[in-house]
């Protein structure tokens, strides 16, 4: 059964790897890059390479493209259910191969990803512009995010997969849950805490700048007033929030799956 | 040996939606048999077959392979399954088809695979989905003979083929029926290539089975008689008749029926698988079934 998966999967897998190491490299020499500069210096070296990476948080969606969608509407699509359901095997071992497996990987690839991201903004810690609280984009890429939302499209790919028995049908379902949830998930990420009041007149002007852009801003700035804000402190207990949430969702979403890969329509 | 029937059905049922696909069909197929399952398009056969192995889960009624209930573990261990498309997974080579085979099944028997695709020039290296339609067949019966299964199940194997690659698909299966003992049930809706190779046959019509039974002592049941229409009421009333053809002055009987004594004017004639069927199909309340077994021990 392993065999079978990595045979089938293996385009995907590899492909995945071999984006792995290219985005682990260049985040590593431009991180390295990083070494010694400072100010303004640093800000300019951030910005090329940011506004590539700033496009990753909808990596998840290509998960469910192209490695969700297809793994069982496919063999719907060709008929190899007949022959895969029909050996030794029950269709029970071959789901949670396939789905327990390829979800195990996906999860593993997303938490080597976080920690590339994480490690990279590290190295220009000293540059406003790479907190990761602040800036939604970076907090779905850094820490454990990525993991849960890479799982998250596989699985939503999987079940649109299971239900609608197409790969198509199933991609173009993927894409459009998937772009609701990315936004609703982006809005609604300052409600996992509560926000503390915040008097802009009470720092200086840089230390102003440093704690805003690492921070959450709850509601209409009026300006010159108090602010509510979510300082940078509460990185990671955001970060289990979204990781949690999309986890559970993950798991429904398998949940479904299952269910629409075993109502035996043949 | 078990007397055990190798399929065994009882009161099945299967309904999409509203309408019944196969109703109260119940039937028992002895070890060691190559069944014929022919009907119309839409009769049911697909659907029967997939309850069979267990693809499709009946609303009701039961069947079950050896004992085992189909789709268990245990009766997927002993069945093999070749669908109407014949799958296979396009981009394998004909070699991981093999390797498929050969990690899906504990009972693979790997030398017959290679030397079965050997035999039939199939290059290993090939692409699966680059092969004609009749090697697609050949590998795909090839991994289902590998798998050693005790019931071979086969769903239109001769459909989407030329008539060589029919010849040779249906001459791969007699070989290895008569190396293995198998028992290998195939359904049909041509009913003229069955005659040679099957010795049971079951008739399936409107989601329900018509007849099942030992081919010969089916053909030796049947009769075909004629004689003059005016005395035919007289003999209708003495045998079975399934189908009543007259003319002015000429009555063709089809009946079931052994030798029966019959007035100067009679002739009487076998009948053959074909006449048979089409006898059965355009009467669909006429059955030939074995009386129904008694409470099983």
């Amino acid at each position: 059964m392993y065999w079978l998966t990595w045979r089938q999967h293996r385009t995907q897998i590899l492909m995945t790897l071999g984006y792995l190491v290219v985005i682990g490299a260049v985040l590593l020499v431009h991180g390295i890059s990083a070494d010694g500069l400072t100010g303004d210096a640093l800000n300019e070296r951030f910005v090329p390479v940011y506004e590539v990476v700033s496009w990753l948080p909808v990596l998840p969606v290509l998960f469910g493209t192209f490695w969700g969608a297809p793994v069982l509407a496919r063999e719907f699509e060709r008929g190899t259910h007949k022959l895969m359901w029909t050996q030794s095997a029950t269709r029970w071992q071959w789901l949670a191969v396939k789905l327990g497996g390829l979800g195990l990987m996906v999860t593993v690839a997303g938490l080597a990803f976080g920690f590339m991201v994480t490690a990279w903004l590290n190295a220009f810690g000293d540059s406003h512009l790479a907190a990761a609280f602040g800036n939604s984009g970076l907090f779905a890429i850094s820490g454990i995010a990525p993991a849960a939302w890479w799982l998250f499209g596989f699985m939503l790919g999987a079940a649109a997969g299971a239900m609608t028995r197409r790969t198509l049908p199933a991609i173009a379902v993927a894409i459009a849950v998937f772009a609701l949830v990315f936004v609703g998930a982006f809005r609604s990420r300052e409600n996992y805490g509560t926000p503390e009041a915040f008097d802009p007149a009470s720092v200086s002007p840089a230390e102003l700048q440093a704690t805003l852009s690492d921070s959450l801003i709850v509601g209409k700035v009026p300006t010159g007033s108090v602010m509510q804000i979510i300082p940078g402190s509460h990185y990671w207990q955001f970060q289990w929030t979204e990781a949690g949430l999309l986890f559970a969702a993950a798991l429904v979403l398998g949940g479904v799956a299952v269910f629409g890969a075993l109502r035996r329509r043949v | 040996m078990t007397d055990t029937p190798i399929l065994e059905a009882t009161g099945l049922g299967k309904r999409y939606r509203r309408s019944w696909a196969l109703r109260d069909c119940s039937l028992s197929v002895p070890s060691g048999r190559v069944v014929a399952l022919v009907g119309p398009n839409g009769a049911g056969k697909t659907t029967l077959l997939h309850l069979a192995v267990g693809l499709l889960t009946p609303n009701q009624g039961t069947v079950s392979v050896l004992g085992e209930a189909a789709g268990s573990g245990d009766a997927l261990a002993r069945i093999a399954f070749m669908a109407q498309d014949k799958p296979l997974y396009e981009s394998f080579t004909v070699e991981e088809m093999l390797t498929f085979g050969r990690r899906m099944n504990p009972k693979w028997d790997n030398d017959f695979a290679v030397r079965r695709i050997a035999s039939l020039d199939i290059p290993l290296k090939h692409r699966a989905g680059k092969l004609s339609g009749g090697q697609q067949a050949q590998v795909a019966l090839t991994v289902a003979l590998a798998k050693r299964p005790d019931l071979l199940v086969l769903d239109e194997p001769m459909a989407n083929l030329d008539p060589l690659a029919r010849h040779d698909v249906m001459r791969g299966l007699m070989e290895a029926v008569a190396e293995t003992g198998m028992t290998v049930l195939l359904s049909s809706h041509v009913v003229s290539e069955l005659e040679n190779t099957c010795d049971w046959l079951i008739v399936l019509n409107g989601g329900r089975v018509q007849v099942s039974g030992d081919l010969d002592e089916l053909l030796a049941g049947h009769r075909v008689l004629s004689g003059p229409a005016e005395a035919a009421d007289a003999l209708a009333a003495r045998v079975s008749v399934i189908e009543d053809s007259r003319s002015e002055r000429q009555a063709t009987l089809f009946t079931r029926t052994g030798p029966v004594p019959l007035g100067p004017q009679w002739t009487d004639r076998p009948v053959n698988l074909e006449e048979l069927v089409l006898a059965y199909l355009r009467k669909p309340e006429a059955a030939a079934l074995p009386r129904p077994a008694l409470a099983v021990s």
